[in-house]
C-alpha cells in the first residue's frame, strides 16, 4: 500500500470511508483500517479534526497572532513556557521561531477584549516574557491548507469535450 | 449565406448536455474534459514576467525558437523522436495543429480513417477540410484499441491519413507498441500519413506511451500533435505543437502563417518554464490514478453498470446497457434525477452508444458524491 498516498488523501479529507480508501489504494478495507491504526499509534497521523468556520456558525470570532520575546529558562529553555500555553483551549498554535521574537502564538478569541485579556493577564505577567507584539487577522484567504477566497471557486465549464 | 460544407457539419453533441446541466442547481459534474489541477506556479510566474517585459507582440510564425528547442529535447528524451527546431511549429493548442494537419493532407473527398469512439472534433474537422471521416469501430472487448486489420479493411483509393489519439478520449484506451507497429506497417504499405494525437501522453497508468513517429520508416509520414494543456493543466493558455518533416511541416506552416500568425506570445513564454517541474506531473498522475480506481470500482458496484479499467487519460467509459437505457436517456436521466453531469458515449461516435464518459479529473469528494447519487438512482 502506498502509505504516502494514503496520508495525502486523508490530509485532504479525513472522513473518507475505508471502503473508498481501499478502492483508491488497491487494498482491502481491513488492510486500510490496520494501516491507519498503525499510523495513528506511531504518531504519523497526529489527529483527525474538522476545520470549522465559526463565523458562519454564528459565533463571534477574531484571530490574533502574538509574537513573544521569551527569556529561556535553565534546563527547560522555552519548553515549559510553550507547553503551558499549548494547554490553553483558545491557543491554536504555539511555535518557537527564529528571528526577533522567540515564540508566536495563534489565538482564536471572540473579540478584542478577549485578546487583550489574554495578553495582559495571561501572557504578560509570566516571568519569562519580556515583550509582546500582537497582530490581528483582517481577512483569511487560506487556512489549514484550505483556500477560502471566492477566487478559488470553480470557474471551469461543467461539461467540456 | 452559409456554406454547404459548414451546413453539413452537425452541431456539437455536447452542447445540449452542457445547457441542460447549466440549468440545474447543485449539479455534480463528471463531465469535464480538462485537468482540475492548477497550472504549475513556475509557468504562471513566467507568464506574468512575460507580460511585464512586454513580450506581448507577435512571435515568429513558427513560435519561439527557445521553446521549440526545449520541445525538441523533450521529444528526443521521452519520445525517441529525433527532430530539430525546424521540424516543430508552436500552435494555438493542439487543436490548431489537428486542423493544420487535416487541411494539409485532405483534398475534396479524401478519406481519413479514425477510431470510433474518438474525440468529438475529429469527424467535423475532417469534414470542414473537405474530407470524409471513415470510422473504424473499436470495442470494449478489445479495450477500445484500434486494430490495424480493422483499419486495413476500410482503406480505399481515397484514403489519405489515419488519425488517432492514444491515450484516447473518451475510452482511456492506450495503444501498445505492437498496435502501433501494425498501424505503421499499414501506413507505409498504403502510403498514408499518420496523425498521432498525443495530448494525453503523460496521463498513463499501467503502460508506457510510444510515439509512432519513432518507429522505423515513420518519421517522414507522421504528424505528431501534442501540447501543454493536459500535462501541465494549462487548457486556457492555448499552446500546442505539431511535429513533422519536410513538405508536411512546410505545408502546415503555410496554413498556420495565414490563419494564426503565431500562438499566443505570453503563453509561449510561460511554457518555457513548463519543463522545469517534472515533479508536478508525477504528483498529478498519482492523484489521477487513485481517483481512477475509486471511480471505476465504484461504477462497477452500481447495478446495470460495468466498467473496464481505462489505461490512460482521465476518463472512465462505463457500459450502461444493463440499465436498459440508451446513452442519451442515461445522461438525461442522470442530469435531471440525480443531478450528475456526464457525457453520453454516442457523441464520440456510433460505437460509443451504450456507454457514457465519466471524467475523474474532479475531486475525490465529487467522485464519491456522484457515485452515491448514481447508486441511489439505480438501486
Amino acid at each position: 500500500m502506498d502509505e504516502k498516498l494514503l496520508l495525502e488523501i486523508l490530509q485532504k479529507d479525513a472522513r473518507i470511508s475505508d471502503a473508498n480508501l481501499a478502492k483508491m489504494l488497491g487494498a482491502t478495507e481491513a488492510e486500510v483500517k490496520k494501516k491507519i491504526a498503525e499510523l495513528k499509534r506511531s504518531g504519523v497521523i497526529v489527529a483527525f479534526k474538522t476545520y470549522v468556520d465559526w463565523e458562519k456558525a454564528g459565533e463571534q470570532c477574531l484571530t490574533a497572532y502574538i509574537d513573544v520575546k521569551v527569556t529561556p529558562q535553565a534546563r527547560t529553555g522555552f519548553s515549559e513556557f510553550c507547553e503551558a500555553l499549548a494547554a490553553n483551549d483558545k491557543v491554536e498554535e504555539v511555535m518557537v521561531e527564529s528571528g526577533e521574537y522567540d515564540v508566536t502564538i495563534k489565538l482564536r478569541a471572540r473579540d478584542l477584549k478577549e485578546v487583550g485579556n489574554f495578553v495582559t493577564e495571561i501572557l504578560a505577567p509570566k516571568k519569562e516574557v519580556t515583550a509582546t507584539y500582537t497582530r490581528f487577522v483582517l481577512k483569511k484567504f487560506k487556512e489549514n491548507g484550505v483556500a477560502l477566497a471566492d477566487a478559488a471557486k470553480e470557474k471551469k465549464l461543467v461539461i467540456s469535450a | 449565406m452559409i456554406s454547404e460544407r459548414v451546413r453539413a457539419v452537425p452541431p456539437s453533441g455536447i452542447r445540449k448536455y452542457f445547457d441542460m446541466a447549466s440549468r440545474e442547481k447543485d449539479i455534480v459534474t463528471l463531465g469535464v474534459g480538462e485537468p482540475d489541477f492548477d497550472t504549475p506556479s513556475c509557468v504562471k510566474e513566467k507568464g506574468l514576467e512575460a507580460i511585464e517585459l512586454n513580450r506581448t507582440h507577435y512571435t515568429g510564425n513558427a513560435g519561439l525558437p527557445e521553446l521549440r528547442e526545449r520541445i525538441a529535447q523533450k521529444l528526443k528524451a521521452e519520445n525517441a523522436i529525433h527532430v530539430g527546431v525546424e521540424d516543430i511549429i508552436i500552435t494555438s493548442g493542439s487543436s490548431e495543429g489537428l486542423d493544420l494537419a487535416l487541411r494539409t493532407v485532405i483534398d475534396e473527398g479524401s478519406e481519413v480513417l479514425t477510431p470510433d469512439p474518438a474525440y468529438v472534433a475529429y469527424g467535423p474537422l475532417i469534414q470542414l477540410a473537405g474530407g470524409k471521416p471513415v470510422y473504424v469501430p473499436t470495442t470494449e472487448k478489445n479495450e477500445f484499441r484500434v486494430k490495424a486489420e480493422d483499419i486495413r479493411k476500410r482503406v480505399t483509393k481515397k484514403t489519405r491519413a489515419i488519425l488517432y489519439c492514444s491515450p484516447n478520449n473518451p475510452t482511456g484506451s492506450v495503444l501498445t507498441k505492437e498496435d502501433l507497429k501494425g498501424i505503421a506497417e499499414l501506413a507505409i504499405e498504403k502510403d498514408l500519413v499518420v496523425i498521432s494525437d498525443e495530448i494525453y501522453e503523460k496521463l498513463i497508468y499501467d503502460e508506457e506511451h510510444y510515439s509512432i513517429a519513432s518507429l522505423k520508416g515513420m518519421a517522414d509520414r507522421t504528424i505528431t500533435l501534442n501540447g501543454f494543456s493536459k500535462a501541465f493543466a494549462a487548457t486556457g493558455w492555448r499552446v500546442g505543437y505539431a511535429v513533422a518533416k519536410g513538405e508536411l511541416l512546410e505545408s502546415m506552416y503555410k496554413i498556420h502563417q495565414y490563419c494564426m500568425l503565431c500562438a499566443p506570445s505570453v503563453s509561449q513564454y510561460a511554457m518555457l518554464a513548463a519543463f522545469d517541474d517534472p515533479g508536478s506531473i508525477r504528483q498529478m498522475v498519482k492523484t489521477y490514478d487513485a481517483r481512477r480506481k475509486l471511480l471505476v470500482k465504484g461504477l462497477n458496484e452500481i447495478p446495470g453498470i460495468t466498467c473496464h479499467m481505462p489505461k490512460g487519460a482521465f476518463y472512465a467509459f462505463p457500459n450502461i446497457t444493463g440499465t436498459g437505457l440508451t446513452s442519451e436517456q442515461f445522461a438525461e436521466k442522470l442530469i435531471k434525477e440525480a443531478k450528475v453531469a456526464l457525457v453520453p458515449g454516442h457523441v464520440f461516435g456510433p460505437s460509443g452508444e451504450g456507454y457514457v464518459r465519466c471524467s475523474y479529473s474532479v475531486s475525490t469528494e465529487t467522485i464519491i458524491e456522484a457515485l452515491d447519487r448514481m447508486g441511489k438512482l439505480f438501486s
